[in-house]
C-alpha cells in the first residue's frame, strides 16, 4: 500500500519530471517577466482536470484506469479504450527517454549515442515496476530530499547573478496572450492521469494528495521560472535551449565552484526516471489487465524493445519537438485526457441508469 | 531465486558502461585547457580569426627547465576561417588535443571588430554547449594578435593577469565594473541599452616572444598592456569611447561601489579625496508630458590618502562636502549631456522609462525630451591615520 504523503511527493516529481527542458523558454518567450503567473493558471486547470478524473473514479472504488473501461463497457470495447491507454503512456514514455538523451546529448555527453541512455533507463525501469507499484514509490520517496535539497541549494547559490530589475515592469502582461497559447495546458498538468493507475494503492484515498500534489507542483514550478528570469532575465531565457541548465552553469563562486551545473543534470534525471518509472507502471499494469498474461518478462523484454523504437522514431529534431508541442499536442492530451474518461463518465451513468431501471 | 540473482547481476554488470561515462570519457591530459578567446575578423577576406591561448600543463609551481629558459606558460593558437562552427573542425590542423573552453576567463574582440558588430560573436559564445558566457569581454585597441601573444609579469597567465586586475579595479576604483560579461552584453543589447567594456591596449612594441625574458626583466611595462578607458556598445556595435576621467562617473551613476581617490579642488586648493558610492535612487516621474528624472547618491568621503589639506572644524567639513558633492554634479551633468550628444544613454534612461511606465507610446522621443537632475550628497566620514598634514616649519620656528 501507499500512503497519501507518498503520493503527494510522487505527484509532485511526476509534474515537474520533464518539464524543465522542455516548457520553460517557451513559456518565457510568451510571457516574458510576468511568466511565472502561468504555471499557476495552469495548474489551476490542472487541479480542474484532477477533480474531473476524481468524479469517474468515485463510481470505481479500488480500480484503476485500465479497469475503469472493461468495467465501464464490457470485456471487448473496454480493452480498446484500455488499449488506448496504452499507446498514449506508449508514447509519452517515448518521449521522455527522447527528451532525455536530448538533453544528455546536448550539454555533458555530446558523443554517446541516444540509444545507450534508452537502453540503460529501460532496463533499470522494468526492474523497478517489476517490483510493484510500492517500490516505485518507496524511490521517489527515498530520492525526494536528495533532489529538493541541492536543487534549491544550487539556486539559492545562484542568486549571485541576481537582479530584481528583469521583473519590470511587473504585471504587465495581456492575459489573452497566454490564452492563445493553449499548449501550456496540456503538459504537464493532464499527463497527470498516469498516475491515476496507482490510484488503488493509496490509504484513506488518493483525491486530497493527488490534487495537493498537482498544487504544490504548480507553484514549485512557478517558483522555478520566476527563479529563472531573475538569473538569466526574460530575453536570455527564452531564447536558450536549456535555460535551468545555463543559469546554473554560469553561476560561478569565487575561483572553486565553479562546475555546479552537473548536480542539475543528475537532479533532472532522477527526476525524469521518476516520471518514466510511473508511465513504465502504467504501460504494464494496462497489459496485465488487458490480456492477463502468465509471465511478465517476455512482455518486459517487448517493451524495451518497442519503447526504444518510439524514442528513436519521435521525432528528427527538436524543432519538430518544439511544433509539436505548441500546435499540436493540447488536443492530443486532450483526446485522451479529457474526452476518453468523460466517454467513460458518460458510460458509466447510462449503464447505471439502466441498472436502476432494471431493479 | 538463482535467476533473479543471476538477472540482477546481470543489470548490473550492463551498468558498468555508463561509469566511464560511455562515449564521452576524456583524460585531463588529452583535452586542450583554453585560458583566452581572442575574436578579430578581416572585412577584406571576409574571414574570422579566433585565436586560442592555451594553458601549458608543464609550466606552473614546478616548472621543468626547457633547454632555452623557462617554459611558457601559455600557448597561443590562431585559426582563420568563414565562420566560427568551421573553426571547430579546422583547429585541428594545429591542435593536438581536445579543444575544451569550459574554463576560459576573458574574451577579447578587436576594436575593428567590434566597431562592426559583436552580434555574431555573442551567439557563437551562447551557442557552445560547454563554454560558459558569464566571464568578461574586453576590446583590444589596434591589432589583437600582438596582445593575445603577450606574456604578463607576475601573473604568468595572460588572462588570470587580465582577470586580476579588473578584480583590483572594481574594488579598488571606479574604472571596471562586474557587469562586463557576455551574458550582460546580450541582456543590454537585446533591450536596447548601451554598455561600456574595458579597452585594452598595448604600452609599446616591445614585447618579448619569450616567457623567460620577460620573467627577468625588471621593466614590468616593457611590451605588456594596460587596461585603460571603455568602448560604448549599442545595438553589438562600438560606437565611441570613454575616457578614464569619464569611466569613473559613468560606473558611480550605474550604482558601482569601487573605492576611487581622486583630486578635487576644495577652497581653490587640490585636494585627493578618497570616495564610494552609499547608495542611489532613481526616480522617474512626470511633469506636462515631459518626464523627470531624478538621481540621488549618497557618497561617502574618507582623508585617508589625502595628503594635501585636511579639514578642522565642522565649517571646513561641511564647506569641503558641499564643494565636493558640487564637483560631482558636475562632472556627472557633464557625462549625462555627451551621453545625449552622441545618442547613447549611458544613465539608462531609457530602460528605467521603459520600466516604470511601460505604456507610455514612444519611449524614444521621451528619453530626448527627458529633464535629468543629479543630486549628491558627498559625507565625510572616515579618516586616515594622520589628524593634520605637515605644515611647512617656515625655518624651525
Amino acid at each position: 500500500m501507499i500512503s497519501r504523503f507518498q503520493f503527494y511527493l510522487l505527484t509532485i516529481n511526476f509534474i515537474i519530471g520533464t518539464t524543465p527542458f522542455v516548457m520553460l523558454q517557451g513559456l518565457i518567450a510568451i510571457g516574458k517577466q510576468d511568466a511565472w503567473i502561468w504555471p499557476l493558471l495552469t495548474g489551476g486547470a490542472g487541479v480542474l482536470a484532477g477533480m474531473f478524473w476524481l468524479l469517474l473514479f468515485r463510481h470505481y472504488p479500488g480500480k484503476n484506469l485500465a479497469q475503469i473501461p472493461l468495467e465501464a463497457m464490457g470485456r471487448f470495447p473496454g480493452a480498446i479504450v484500455s488499449f488506448l491507454f496504452f499507446v498514449y503512456f506508449c508514447n509519452l514514455s517515448g518521449w521522455i527517454l527522447r527528451n532525455l538523451s536530448d538533453f544528455l546529448n546536448g550539454t555533458i555527453m555530446p558523443a554517446t549515442p541516444a540509444i545507450v541512455f534508452h537502453i540503460m533507463f529501460l532496463l533499470v525501469a522494468c526492474y523497478t515496476v517489476a517490483q510493484g507499484a510500492e517500490c516505485v514509490v518507496r524511490l521517489n520517496q527515498i530520492v525526494t530530499p536528495l533532489l529538493f535539497f541541492p536543487f534549491w541549494i544550487v539556486f539559492l547559490l545562484a542568486t549571485v547573478n541576481w537582479n530584481w530589475e528583469r521583473f519590470e515592469p511587473v504585471l504587465h502582461l495581456n492575459p489573452v496572450v497566454l490564452f492563445q497559447h493553449p499548449a501550456f495546458f496540456g503538459f504537464p498538468f493532464l499527463e497527470t492521469i498516469s498516475l491515476t493507475m496507482l490510484f488503488p494503492f493509496v490509504q484513506q484515498g488518493p483525491g486530497r494528495p493527488f490534487l495537493l500534489g498537482i498544487l504544490t507542483a504548480a507553484v514549485s514550478l512557478s517558483i522555478l521560472v520566476f527563479v529563472i528570469i531573475g538569473l538569466l532575465g526574460a530575453d536570455r531565457a527564452s531564447q536558450l535551449t536549456y535555460p535551468v541548465y545555463t543559469a546554473i552553469q554560469e553561476v560561478a563562486i569565487g575561483e572553486a565552484l565553479v562546475n555546479i551545473h552537473s548536480v542539475i543534470s543528475v537532479i533532472l534525471l532522477v527526476l525524469i526516471f521518476i516520471k518514466f518509472l510511473v508511465l513504465v507502471y502504467g504501460i504494464s499494469e494496462t497489459l496485465q489487465q488487458v490480456v492477463r498474461p502468465r509471465t511478465r518478462w517476455p512482455h518486459f523484454l517487448s517493451l524495451m524493445i518497442l519503447l526504444t523504437a518510439i524514442a528513436h522514431s519521435m521525432y528528427e529534431n527538436p524543432i519538430q519537438n518544439a511544433q509539436w508541442s505548441e500546435e499540436y499536442s493540447i488536443y492530443y492530451n486532450t483526446f485522451f485526457t479529457i474526452v476518453i474518461p468523460a466517454l467513460l463518465l458518460v458510460a458509466t451513468w447510462i449503464k447505471r441508469a439502466y441498472q436502476k431501471r432494471q431493479n | 531465486m538463482t535467476l533473479r540473482h543471476a538477472a540482477s547481476l546481470l543489470i548490473l554488470l550492463a551498468a558498468v558502461p555508463l561509469l566511464s561515462s560511455c562515449w564521452d570519457k576524456t583524460e585531463m591530459n588529452q583535452l586542450a585547457l583554453v585560458s583566452m578567446v581572442g575574436v578579430d575578423s578581416d572585412p577584406d577576406k571576409g574571414t574570422i580569426k579566433v585565436y586560442y591561448q592555451i594553458i601549458n600543463p608543464l609550466s606552473g609551481s614546478s616548472t621543468i627547465k626547457a633547454p632555452g629558459g623557462e617554459q611558457a606558460p601559455v600557448y597561443t593558437y590562431e585559426m582563420e576561417a568563414k565562420s566560427f562552427g568551421e573553426i571547430r573542425s579546422q583547429i585541428y590542423k594545429k591542435l593536438p588535443r581536445k579543444l575544451f573552453i569550459a574554463h576560459y576567463k576573458v574574451l577579447l574582440v578587436s576594436e575593428q571588430t567590434a566597431r562592426q558588430s559583436i552580434r555574431d560573436y555573442a551567439n557563437f559564445i551562447e551557442m557552445q554547449p560547454n563554454g560558459r558566457s558569464s566571464i568578461p569581454m574586453l576590446v583590444v585597441e589596434g591589432p589583437l594578435e600582438p596582445v593575445m601573444k603577450t606574456f604578463t609579469p607576475l601573473e604568468k597567465v595572460p588572462s588570470d593577469s587580465i582577470r586580476a586586475r579588473l578584480d583590483q579595479l572594481i574594488q579598488n576604483s571606479l574604472l571596471s565594473e562586474r557587469n562586463i560579461r557576455i551574458t550582460d552584453v546580450i541582456e543590454r543589447m537585446q533591450q536596447s541599452r548601451s554598455i561600456v567594456l574595458p579597452i585594452l591596449t598595448r604600452i609599446d612594441d616591445a614585447r618579448s616572444a619569450k616567457s623567460g625574458e620577460v620573467a627577468s626583466n625588471i621593466d614590468a611595462e616593457q611590451g605588456s598592456f594596460i587596461i585603460s578607458g571603455g568602448a560604448v556598445f549599442q545595438n553589438y556595435r562600438m560606437t565611441g569611447r570613454l575616457n578614464d576621467e569619464q569611466m569613473i562617473w559613468y560606473h558611480l551613476l550605474a550604482g558601482d561601489k569601487g573605492l576611487h581617490v581622486r583630486l578635487f579642488e576644495v577652497e581653490g586648493k587640490p585636494v585627493s579625496l578618497e570616495f564610494h558610492l552609499d547608495q542611489i535612487k532613481r526616480k522617474a516621474s512626470w511633469q506636462s508630458g515631459r518626464p523627470v528624472i531624478r538621481i540621488f547618491m549618497d557618497i561617502e568621503l574618507s582623508t585617508a590618502y589625502t595628503s594635501e589639506y585636511i579639514p578642522k572644524s565642522r565649517n571646513e567639513v561641511d564647506k569641503m562636502e558641499q564643494e565636493v558633492s558640487q564637483a560631482i554634479e558636475r562632472e556627472c551633468y557633464k557625462l549625462y549631456e555627451l551621453s545625449r550628444e552622441r545618442e547613447w544613454d549611458l544613465l539608462g534612461i531609457k530602460y528605467l522609462l521603459r520600466r516604470k511606465t511601460p505604456d507610455h507610446p514612444n519611449i524614444e522621443d521621451a528619453e530626448k525630451n527627458a529633464k535629468v537632475s543629479i543630486q549628491v550628497n558627498a559625507r565625510l566620514k572616515k579618516m586616515g591615520s594622520l589628524q593634520k598634514p605637515y605644515d611647512e616649519t617656515g625655518g624651525g620656528s
